[in-house]
């Protein structure tokens, strides 16, 4: 899949500007319409993981409103689809990137927080919430104490290594870091069901 | 530069990030795998997701839709509490528009020529109704409810 690279403007108001190569509104939906299942349930997933990345930051937002962001943002035209780019789905998946990094730097680096979009929440002190995350990161890494490879890749992703520095980092090939990745994936989902006992 | 205060979270964040981005490189097969893995039914599921879309999407092409009935509706409720506003009797409802009308002649002349008749024939419900016309167009202020 294709990087859609969005512009790093997430949040902020752009005039709709209608460039070469620009879907317009119908066709966005129409893309959305023709979505595979698959398709579909890459960006829950996608959505899901990048709103529990904010942990406690996410506040009262779910990945609906992750994804109803980055949708509306496009039909907007302040998020611009190219489809000559990109497809929809990575289209979709970049402005849920760059919105949610949006979000958590303007929710993490602001004394008192900010969560004007939010504001029913409360937002946890900056101690509770980093308790909060140390918690769930531990959780995770007591799930796979067994496991040597996953726990190293847990390592590496914690310190904001992609794929192909961590395959090189720990000598291993893609089809192992894959394989790896993927135990690790459907571990944390497990956790994620066990819900209170989990968090 | 990194803050030690957000450790954690930073960590936290470049786990799920990295999980996510591990997505992106999944098969199909393989992402309706884990939802099945999950003990979702992949169809349900991505159904719910399409309606997600289908709503922010509604939700946004409404958006006109909505504004002119919040416009409406606070145009309305302004006219009713201009209503109130009025004097009580007739009397002083026609002094106040006689005041107006003085103020502003032209518009005492546009109006009774849309009325064919003279201020004096107005009757106490054409002059209530052009009471609430000239607030509706904007021309009656505070100064006139003292008058």
């Amino acid at each position: 899949m294709h990087d859609p690279g969005p512009d790093s403007t997430a949040g902020r108001a752009k005039p709709t500007v209608e460039l070469r190569g620009s879907a317009s509104p119908t066709e966005v939906m129409t893309a959305i319409e023709g979505l595979s299942e698959s398709a579909l349930l890459r960006l829950r997933s996608y959505a899901r993981y990048r709103m529990r990345a904010l942990g406690a930051r996410a506040l009262a937002a779910t990945y609906e409103d992750l994804l109803s962001e980055a949708i509306t943002s496009t039909l907007a035209g302040q998020r611009r689809w190219n489809r000559e780019v990109v497809d929809i789905v990575g289209h979709l998946c970049g402005v849920m990137r760059s919105v949610s990094s949006h979000w958590q730097e303007e929710r993490g680096s602001i004394p008192g927080e900010d969560f004007l979009d939010f504001e029913h929440a409360s937002p946890e002190p900056s101690a509770d919430r980093e308790a909060s995350a140390r918690q769930e990161v531990e959780r995770i890494e007591r799930h796979f104490a067994q496991d040597h490879s996953v726990l190293m890749i847990i390592e590496a992703l914690k310190q904001g290594m992609k794929g192909p520095e961590i395959q090189a980092q720990l000598q291993i090939s893609q089809t192992d870091y894959e394989t790896a990745v993927k135990r690790l994936r459907r571990g944390v989902q497990r956790l994620e069901r066990m819900g209170e006992d989990y968090v | 530069m990194f803050d030690r205060s957000a450790r954690h979270q930073s960590a936290l964040a470049g786990l799920m990030n990295g999980l996510g981005e591990s997505v992106l490189t999944q098969s199909d097969e393989e992402i309706l795998a884990e939802a099945r893995a999950a003990g979702e039914n992949p169809s349900f599921a991505a159904s719910e997701v399409r309606d997600i879309l289908r709503t922010a999407s509604k939700t946004y092409r409404q958006r006109h839709l909505r504004a002119a009935a919040a416009e409406y509706q606070k145009r309305a409720s302004s006219l009713k509490r201009g209503w109130l506003d009025l004097p009580a009797t007739p009397g002083d409802r026609r002094e106040m528009l006689a005041s107006v009308f003085a103020r502003n002649p032209k518009m005492q002349s546009a109006f009774l020529t849309l009325q064919h008749r003279e201020f004096k024939e107005l009757s106490d419900a054409d002059v209530e109704s052009c009471l609430v016309q000239l607030q509706e167009l904007g021309v009656l202020g505070d100064d006139d409810a003292d008058d």
